[in-house]
């Protein structure tokens, strides 16, 4: 048994911000092994503070460039909820269907263009395009129709214009979903393949039980709104949340950490899967049944397969809310009425593809907001994290350091981890000039 | 469908890594484009443009390209010029940059046939930071030459 090791992964590859793993062990104890984020701290809830109730979906959106429609969501229903407004079925179908579009994008990107390339041997997704251009002109295609379908109902692919308190400020023509519904109906195929493509890859079988965290609704494997429910079997209302996410501060992370019932809870797609397996489309099941995942499962790595495991449900749940909103028709509406009074305060909260994501706003009489407070689901998972690379690392510490880096590194991965958003610029080298 | 695409790239937050999308946005408003000819501003897409781009047989890029040379330079080269640099280790999706959209497409042979890009010097490219006068200046004459480009090219093809 090795007595020392010392790992220092400053910034990990293909996770979305920056974190370094640092794991330290003196005499064969481990001293350190953590997760350390070090993004620089945006507070957007200050930004918040003093603006129109009617702007925050829009500035809170940045927040990702990935669950920007969640973000949006999740900031409408704060608003929505403190200011009562009653939102009318067509609202909350294409909301639904709006969301499927940003799940399905996440799961795509981070299944086949993270995650994929792990299994297959490779470092990026632009060697895996040499070795397997199938696998990746697939998760483009699917990546595309999850694009065109945020772009029919919210304006855009990336921060949606058209989402607003009360409502939407544009519909899409009945002619858009069919073409849409034409699409999801050509990519089964890529669908299920996807799923067998899943299913032949060597998952890691490390598992370590913990709390799970999702929203849960009565009637649906959904995604907004609905009750906070742990597998510990606790049942909570959205206001409460501030009693599960117990946010408190680490020494070695920018982002806060938070605990439920125990030191650590996971959120994100295995959460969801664990807490409503049962709720699911019968072709997501049997997917699962082909993955061989079954609820509960304890292993964080699959989480990804959980991913998978929602792409299909996504899938047959964006076909069924097309389908519904053809039958319809879509009509024009002006959005919901709010009523404003002093000091009201509303908590909106939805599932993105990481897992629960809270906002609570207080909103003054005149429109402007007082107060904001935002929990995204990777600060509530860095606790979990943590206490799994804890546990991962004496079943591994035998295997060369690389061995060791690289399994940690695809736990980390494994939660799809949102630190931050950034761009760059085109980089380039002439040749020979 | 049109045969050449005008993709303009970058973010618009970023200083001079705007320049192509203010070449994209004021291109839109032209009327004398030929007529074969599409205009897109791809803002900070990433690899969802390579759907967009492998439509085309030709696409010409606009962005900032640190090369070196003094800020505001224009620089036109074909992709055979250059390899790219950094995107062989992709760090993750919001890294995501048009180095890798170009580097995939390649790769998986969806390329289209002739890209030509139109770089230009950045003189600053932080946060909220404003576009430089030297490549506010370069925005003209690389809309000029561009269209010029064009032009000629649309007018061989004519005899």
């Amino acid at each position: 048994m090795t007595e020392n090791i010392r790992i220092n992964v400053h910034h990990v590859t293909r996770v979305e911000g920056h974190g370094n793993i640092v794991v330290d062990i003196r005499d064969g104890t481990i001293e350190k092994c953590e997760l350390q984020v070090v993004e620089t701290p945006r507070f957007f809830e200050a930004m918040l503070r003093g603006r129109p109730y009617n702007q925050a979906s829009h500035i809170t959106s940045r927040i990702c460039g990935i669950c920007a429609i969640g973000h949006a969501t999740a900031s409408l229903r704060a608003s929505e909820r403190a200011l009562q407004v009653k939102l009318s079925e067509q609202t909350i179908l294409l909301r639904k269907l709006a969301f499927h579009g940003e799940m399905l994008d996440s799961h795509i990107l981070h299944t086949y263009m993270l995650i994929a390339p792990d299994f297959l041997g490779v470092g990026s997704v632009i060697p895996l395009a040499a070795s397997h251009p199938e696998v990746v002109k697939r998760a483009l295609r699917m990546k595309k129709f999850a694009g065109d379908l945020c772009q029919v109902l919210v304006g855009r692919h990336t921060h949606p214009i058209a989402m607003t308190v009360g409502g939407f400020t544009h519909f899409p023509t009945v002619d858009q979903l069919i073409e849409l519904r034409k699409q999801a109906e050509d990519l089964l195929s890529d669908v299920a393949e996807t799923v067998d493509l899943f299913s032949h890859l060597p998952w890691p079988t490390f598992e370590r039980e913990t709390e799970y965290v999702a929203l849960v609704q009565p009637d649906e494997y959904g995604f907004i709104d609905g009750e906070i429910a742990s597998t510990d079997g606790y049942r909570l209302p959205l206001e409460e949340y501030r009693q599960v996410t117990n946010e408190r501060l680490s020494s070695h992370s920018t982002a806060k950490h938070a605990a439920f019932n125990r030191p650590s809870y996971m959120v994100g797609a295995l959460a969801r899967f664990n807490l409503k397996y049962g709720q699911l489309h019968p072709r997501a099941q049997s997917a699962a049944a082909h993955l061989g995942l079954y609820a509960p499962c304890y292993k964080p790595y699959k989480n990804s397969m959980a991913q998978v495991v929602e792409i299909v449900h996504c899938f047959d749940d964006a076909i069924m809310l097309l389908d519904e909103l053809i039958a319809r028709g879509v009509e024009w509406e002006a959005p919901a009425p709010v009523t404003l009074a002093p000091g009201a305060r509303g908590v909106g909260s939805c599932d993105v593809p990481r897992g629960i994501l809270f906002h609570e706003y207080q909103i003054g009489e005149t429109g402007l907001i007082e107060e904001a407070n935002c929990i995204i689901p990777t600060g509530q998972n860095l606790a979990n994290i943590d206490l799994d690379m804890r546990a991962l690392v004496p079943t591994i510490i035998t295997e060369a350091p690389e061995q060791i880096t690289h399994k940690m590194e695809m736990l980390v991965r494994a939660y799809d981890p949102c630190i931050s958003c950034s761009t760059h610029f085109l980089n380039v080298e002439f040749v020979g000039k | 469908m049109a045969d050449t695409l005008i993709l303009g790239v970058g973010n618009s937050l970023m200083g001079d890594d705007a320049i192509g999308v203010l070449v994209a946005q004021q291109l839109q408003l032209r009327r004398d484009l030929p007529p074969d000819v599409d205009v897109i501003d791809g803002g900070t897409d990433g690899i969802g443009l390579i759907p967009v781009m492998e439509r085309y047989r030709r696409v010409f890029v606009v962005d900032a390209v640190p090369m070196g040379l003094a800020p505001g330079t224009i620089r036109r080269f074909t992709w055979a010029d250059v390899r790219l640099v950094g995107g062989e280790k992709m760090l993750s999706l919001h890294q995501s940059d048009f180095t890798e959209a170009l580097l995939l497409a390649e790769t998986l042979r969806c390329l289209p046939a002739e890209v030509i890009i139109y770089g230009v010097e950045p003189q600053q490219m932080a946060w909220d930071a404003p576009v430089s006068l030297p490549v506010e200046q370069a925005r003209l004459t690389l809309i000029d030459n561009l269209l010029q480009e064009l032009n000629n090219a649309q007018k061989n093809s004519a005899y």
